[in-house]
């Protein structure tokens, strides 16, 4: 068993880590994709994908509470030790890799749009020290300050949000159907990856008082990121529309660069840039800290801090690989894409499974020795 | 205990100032320039060369001119500075900008682009690709085709009263076009969303330069033929440059105008304004004209329907009026008169709603977006996208009503019936 001492965190530490790491990707190439697969029923792609995460975070939880320790240390128990270090492993390359291509993606597009005349590799570089940094105060301190800065990412959307209704146009939603209803259940089935971070909580248990803060953080993590990402698509698509949404690399920016207010107050779209800032640092960093938990724990190490260096070359290199904006976004629609969704049903569907054939196996014998 | 939260506070502030200062370094705002160091570029003109290449004509804001700095007697600084280059492409005469400027040219502040209409039949998808994919460029800004001329001589003709700048005034203009009513508002986001839809045509402002101080030849904007821009007789000391009608795109190429008046209707229809004033034969003495002031009473009631592949369109239109000219003296606001002056509103305005419909068709351009209203007739998005809207709105049946409701008859009531009286007395 690791030494590593966790910090005590609760229900608003937990709903914002899985809220953080579930809309970081969506200010991203993510929804445009979502629209390219469901067209006009967006939305619905999104709250298929949020039930699927609330149905197998919960149960996860719900088999959690029967183990004492975390993800790890029930995988041990019903699997033994080699799926212990397979589920480590795995779930470390997800968060790490979550890392990366935050990092690369999110300083493409500042890049893009703030820092015109900077070398792609000096944006990286700062966000990886930023990464570093965070990483080392601990997820405590990237929790506890995502939450104050949560009003300031509630305002700004609001605020972008609201300057848009003028450009609503509701036919663009029609086809009411979008690419099918059928098709568009199962594109949200598969894209419930992309919300794995509710995961997070699992990695995390012990730092959670009891199971009904690890429940409730569960559901209502879910059902926020949810409802955020849903509430976005649908202005987007409202006001821009399916065909030219399809086409845009950073549609959030796009969208609120046409809000208008007035001739001498306008240009809000620099606002979303603090926007992705913030959820952007605040998920990386998260991503990074899991990251070198889950080597901690599988290396009984009793301090993740001499890690950090070490993740700062790797993220950096592994951030520096691609060769070009539009791979990344390639590698992550295409490779990650499989490899969250995975994480999201494979494991925790093998887990339910032993746990549930152990508790018959239990339930039987009691029945014989009767 | 007490000094290790203490220490967890300290801790998260710094975390929090960290975040907050990363947050403005990282969003750009060290690499800001100041005022001084750019060249703000207004209004983009865009012409066709005699080889077919296009000449690009842009305005600069002169900062040194702005107001304030201008009022000073001694400041002699033009408002504007207007260049003009030929090149391959628009992105080549932006990098022929920049080897000549002083400064940093920026684009952020560009308040519209306007195309002479000889570019505009070729197509302008070569020059709205490269501004949507600049992160500089903003949608909102406008797009205009030259009636009458070219984009150069648009540019350099327009020379605002009431404006102090010249670029203030097309953003005016453009802004108060639910009020003023003869074009509509046309962005670069909402053509380029147009373009992309299948479900509408995109539009741009007819702009042009207004030579004729012919008024013995003058007749009423809403009267026959009515205008296009650059063509209403006007005399005085105002803008010779003048916003007036809609030009039509087929995809990315002009095809067709419409007129101040059909304009309007398109205006109502799509509900992008907020009051219009009607102008009809007085329908018992039709020598003199009764005019009335129009809202939308609500949004226009639109119906597409699709049956056999064949579309029928039905458009219903409610407004809501004030009679408030009546030279004839005849008391209108007596139920009958009313009843009468109503009909004869409804008939005008549905006259001239199905004409100005006709027309769309004929030319094969829907500056509506009455095709938005026929997605929801598809199953679904693939077959949407097998369909072309244009060529089903061609061949449409089309039906429409326009009812007008006289409200009241502004601040005076039976005022035309004393006037008679007095008349009498007389």
């Amino acid at each position: 068993m690791s030494t590593l001492k966790l910090s005590r965190m609760g229900l608003t530490d937990g709903i914002i880590l899985i809220v953080f790491l579930s809309i970081s990707r969506f200010f991203l190439i993510t929804s445009t994709e979502a629209i390219k697969l469901s067209a006009g029923l967006a939305w619905y792609l999104y709250l298929i994908s949020t039930l699927v995460t609330l149905i197998i975070g919960l149960a996860l939880i719900n088999i959690l509470k029967n183990f004492e320790g975390d993800l790890l240390a029930m995988t041990e128990r019903l699997l033994g030790k080699s799926w212990f270090y397979i589920i480590g492993i795995y779930y470390a390359l997800l968060f790490l890799s979550n890392c990366t291509v935050l990092t690369r993606k999110f300083s493409e597009n500042i890049a893009q749009v703030g820092f015109r005349d900077i070398d792609i590799i000096v944006v990286i570089f700062l966000y990886v020290l930023i990464m570093s940094i965070s990483t080392y105060f601990g997820i405590e301190v990237l929790a506890r300050g995502a939450y104050l800065l949560i009003p300031f990412i509630i305002f700004l959307t609001a605020f972008i949000l609201v300057l848009i209704i003028p450009l609503f146009n509701v036919h663009n939603l029609a086809p009411w159907q979008g690419t099918g209803i059928g098709n568009v259940t199962l594109y949200g089935m598969a894209s419930a990856g992309a919300n794995s971070g509710v995961i997070i909580i699992a990695i995390l248990a012990p730092s959670f008082q009891d199971f009904i803060t690890k429940a409730k953080s569960v559901f209502y993590g879910s059902i926020i990121g949810g409802l955020y990402k849903m509430t976005c698509i649908t202005t987007i698509l409202l006001a821009i529309g399916v065909e030219r949404s399809k086409e845009m690399l950073i549609p959030f920016y796009e969208l609120a660069s046409l809000a208008y207010f007035d001739k001498s107050f306008q240009r809000f779209e620099d606002l979303t840039v603090f926007l992705w800032i913030f959820v952007g640092l605040i998920s990386i960093g998260v991503s990074a800290w899991v990251t070198l938990y889950l080597v901690a724990r599988m290396l009984k190490l009793s301090d993740i801090k001499p890690l950090i260096p070490l993740l700062s070359i790797i993220v950096f290199s592994t951030a520096t690989f691609a060769e070009n904006a539009l791979s990344i976004i390639d590698f992550d629609l295409g490779f990650l894409k499989i490899y969250h969704g995975l994480s999201m049903y494979v494991f925790p569907i093998i887990l339910l499974f032993m746990f549930y054939k152990q508790k018959l196996k239990l339930l039987f014998k009691k029945n014989s020795a009767v | 205990m007490k000094r290790i939260s203490k220490c967890n506070i300290f801790i998260k502030l710094i975390f929090i100032f960290m975040i907050l200062f990363f947050a403005f370094t990282l969003s750009g705002c060290n690499s800001d320039y100041d005022i001084t160091e750019l060249i703000h570029i207004a209004i983009i003109g865009v012409d066709k060369g005699e080889d077919g290449k296009p000449i690009i004509t842009y305005q600069i804001a002169n900062i040194k001119s702005a107001p304030g700095i201008a009022d000073n007697e001694e400041n002699k600084e033009p408002k504007l500075n207007i260049i003009t280059f030929r090149g391959n492409t628009f992105s080549d005469t932006l990098d022929a900008l920049s080897s000549i400027l002083p400064r940093m040219p920026s684009f952020a502040h560009v308040k519209a682009i306007i195309f002479s209409k000889e570019f505009a039949e070729d197509g302008i998808y070569s020059v709205i690709s490269p501004v949507l994919r600049h992160a500089d460029f903003r949608g909102n800004a406008y797009i205009i085709v030259v009636n009458n001329g070219t984009a150069e001589e648009f540019i350099k003709q327009n020379n605002p009263t009431f404006e102090y700048l010249p670029y203030r005034y097309i953003e005016s203009q453009a802004t108060l076009s639910k009020y003023s009513r003869y074009y509509s508002k046309a962005t670069i986001y909402e053509f380029y969303n147009r373009l992309n839809s299948n479900s509408s045509s995109s539009y741009a402002i007819l702009g042009g330069i207004n030579k004729n101080h012919d008024l013995n030849n003058a007749h009423s904007l809403q009267e026959g033929d009515s205008y296009y821009a650059g063509e209403m007789p006007r005399r005085g000391d105002t803008n010779p440059v003048e916003l007036l009608g809609t030009a039509l795109f087929y995809k990315d190429k002009y095809i067709g105008k419409l007129t101040a008046e059909d304009s309007m209707i398109v205006s109502v229809i799509k509900g992008d304004f907020r009051k219009t004033s009607v102008v009809i034969p007085d329908p018992n003495e039709p020598e003199l004209y009764v005019s009335c002031i129009v809202v939308l009473k609500r949004p226009a009631t639109i119906s597409v329907k699709m049956e056999n592949d064949k579309v029928k369109i039905n458009v219903e239109l409610l407004l809501e009026g004030e009679a408030i000219n009546t030279p004839s003296k005849i008391n209108y606001d007596t139920p009958e008169n009313r009843r009468q002056l109503e009909e004869a509103f409804t008939e005008h305005m549905t006259a001239r709603l199905l004409k100005m419909l006709k027309k769309t068709q004929e030319i094969g351009a829907d500056p509506i977006g009455l095709g938005y209203y026929n997605r929801a007739n598809y199953k679904n998005y693939q077959e949407f996208a097998k369909s072309d809207w244009i060529s089903l709105y061609k061949n449409a049946e089309i039906t429409g009503k326009t009812v007008l409701k006289i409200r009241s008859s502004g601040l005076s009531w039976n005022k035309t019936e004393e006037k008679n009286e007095v008349d009498k007395t007389e």
